[in-house]
């Protein structure tokens, strides 16, 4: 504890502080947190989809016997795929997987023996070490039948980061306006501070204070006051993050299957209160040269 | 306590053709010329509102003239940057009429606060103060705050804060206005040790027995204007 001349005792910051720092605090180290979970996010997903392909195989409406040829022209891409570098595994769907998977939006009626011509998927993981050259690949599908279709998530990927990027600027321009407001409100604090504080100062002039030794004073306050905020923001984010982490663990099927973040992401909002704590210091430090410069 | 060598012939305080009037309005001093030498001791008379008050303030850099030169230790006030002015303030100790003590503090920490703002160490302050604080008399209220004391009591501690930094220059202001004539008598003989360690002593009093009874010069104030007795 250091020792002050100074009456923060009877200060009215003493309550307010803390409490506005504590809400900014919270406010951006939420912020900040969704920004890293959407960044973990498309990371995941950028991982696991850059290694997939799915090819799909669409029957010839106009055959006599379209599921027979659909089988055919599986068994000749599994044959480009085997000699394509890069593939590291391949898997064709089989007619009874298909008609599982389109249940949902057929319905029930349909059967393995229904002659529906129903388009076939092969799904495609490539190696993480040999690039698979996509264009020639996609060149000799082509090549061989205009009903077979090559797709990559790179489109989709490509406009979810490019929107994911946005959101988190947006995010990042937030935090930037809390951490500002934050700044702003330790300034007004401190000019409250220092008028309620007039007379002592004069005292301290008088008898032979410098305006660093009572601006020392004043920002190791308004820094301790912050911290002492931030820390009680920092608590109650890492807490909200918490039960969001617990009661998403039920979301955890299907499309945010991702949706987990690490531990660390509580070290990484760590930044927001120590980054609150020099802003106060700052703020502060630059009222109180500002102020004192007019009262001398 | 010793000042060690200590230049007699220079004035440490010195007014030229000083004049000073608040916001504007008629002028409280008028056409001060006052040099003090290092180690003297004045006396400051005048009725009340002849600005004993407002002369003392220039002598310890509370206000500027609005015409003259003021200098103290030879450094002239117009070219004085803030921490210059804090670092001579340091060198004097003020009394001020109406104490100025700092109402949060104990007694223990207002007397020492002059040392605390020199950078002295806690070790320092623990062993020093206590003692200034028996001498006045204030051994039993060294946790006391100023409000809990009375008039003669703050007065005390207002001086124990003025001498403890061993100034250089001791600009008191009424210091003995609230005591009993036995603390009076006493805070005196302290005022006088320290001169005759160094300390350039200017108090204004009332008091025409400690006046009579000390016998140093008087610098007396009257319309604004200063005469030396």
């Amino acid at each position: 504890m250091f020792k002050t001349d100074i009456a923060f005792k009877t200060d009215i910051n003493k309550g307010f502080l803390p409490f506005i720092t504590a809400f900014m605090v919270f406010l951006a180290s939420i912020t900040f947190a969704t920004a890293l979970i959407g960044n973990n996010l498309a990371n995941d997903w950028n991982t696991h989809m850059s290694n997939n392909i799915t090819i799909q195989v669409l029957p010839d409406m106009k055959s006599k016997n379209p599921q027979k040829e659909i089988e055919e022209r599986i068994k000749n891409i599994t044959k480009i795929l085997q000699q394509t570098p890069g593939i590291k595994s391949h898997y064709a769907m089989n007619l009874k997987e298909t008609v599982e998977l389109l249940k949902p939006w057929i319905g029930d009626f349909i059967n393995n023996e229904i002659d529906i011509p129903l388009p076939r998927i092969i799904t495609v993981e490539t190696s993480n070490i040999i690039p698979v050259n996509m264009r020639a690949l996609n060149d000799e599908i082509k090549n061989y039948s205009s009903l077979i279709k090559l797709e990559t998530y790179e489109t989709w990927m490509y406009e979810f980061k490019k929107t994911l990027s946005a959101v988190q600027t947006l995010l990042g321009i937030i935090i930037i306006l809390i951490l500002s407001t934050t700044a702003i409100t330790i300034s007004y604090a401190t000019k409250s501070g220092l008028n309620i504080n007039k007379k002592v100062i004069n005292i301290m002039h008088m008898v032979g204070a410098t305006n660093k030794y009572i601006t020392n004073q004043f920002s190791r306050q308004m820094m301790k006051l912050s911290i002492s905020g931030g820390i009680v923001g920092y608590m109650f984010s890492c807490f909200t993050i918490f039960l969001i982490k617990t009661f998403s663990k039920d979301l955890n099927d299907g499309i945010i299957a991702n949706f987990q973040f690490s531990s660390y992401i509580y070290l990484y909002i760590l930044i927001i209160p120590i980054l609150a704590g020099i802003i106060s210091k700052t703020s502060a430090t630059l009222t109180i040269k500002k102020e004192l410069k007019k009262m001398v | 306590m010793s000042k060690g060598s200590i230049d007699t012939t220079k004035p440490i305080i010195s007014l030229q053709n000083v004049g000073l009037r608040y916001n504007g309005g008629p002028e409280v001093l008028k056409d001060i010329n006052l040099e003090i030498k290092a180690g003297e001791f004045y006396f400051l008379t005048g009725a009340s509102g002849a600005g004993k008050t407002s002369l003392l303030k220039l002598m310890h850099l509370a206000h500027r003239p609005s015409r003259g030169k003021v200098k103290i230790f030879g450094h002239d006030l117009d070219y004085m940057k803030p921490d210059e002015m804090a670092t001579i303030r340091r060198k004097i100790g003020i009394v001020f009429q109406d104490y100025h003590l700092l109402d949060h503090l104990s007694v223990m920490d207002n007397i020492s606060l002059p040392l605390r703002i020199s950078g002295r160490n806690e070790k320092y302050i623990h062993k020093h103060v206590p003692e200034l604080i028996e001498w006045v008399g204030l051994k039993n209220f060294i946790n006391t705050k100023p409000k809990s004391l009375s008039g003669g009591q703050q007065q005390r501690v207002a001086i124990a804060r003025a001498v403890i930094n061993n100034p250089e220059i001791l600009i008191a202001d009424e210091p003995t206005g609230n005591v009993d004539e036995d603390m009076a008598k006493k805070l005196l003989f302290l005022f006088l040790e320290l001169n005759k360690m160094g300390t350039t002593i200017i108090i204004a009093t009332h008091s025409t027995n400690l006046i009579k009874q000390f016998r140093f010069p008087v610098l007396h104030l009257k319309d604004g204007y200063l005469t030396k007795e």
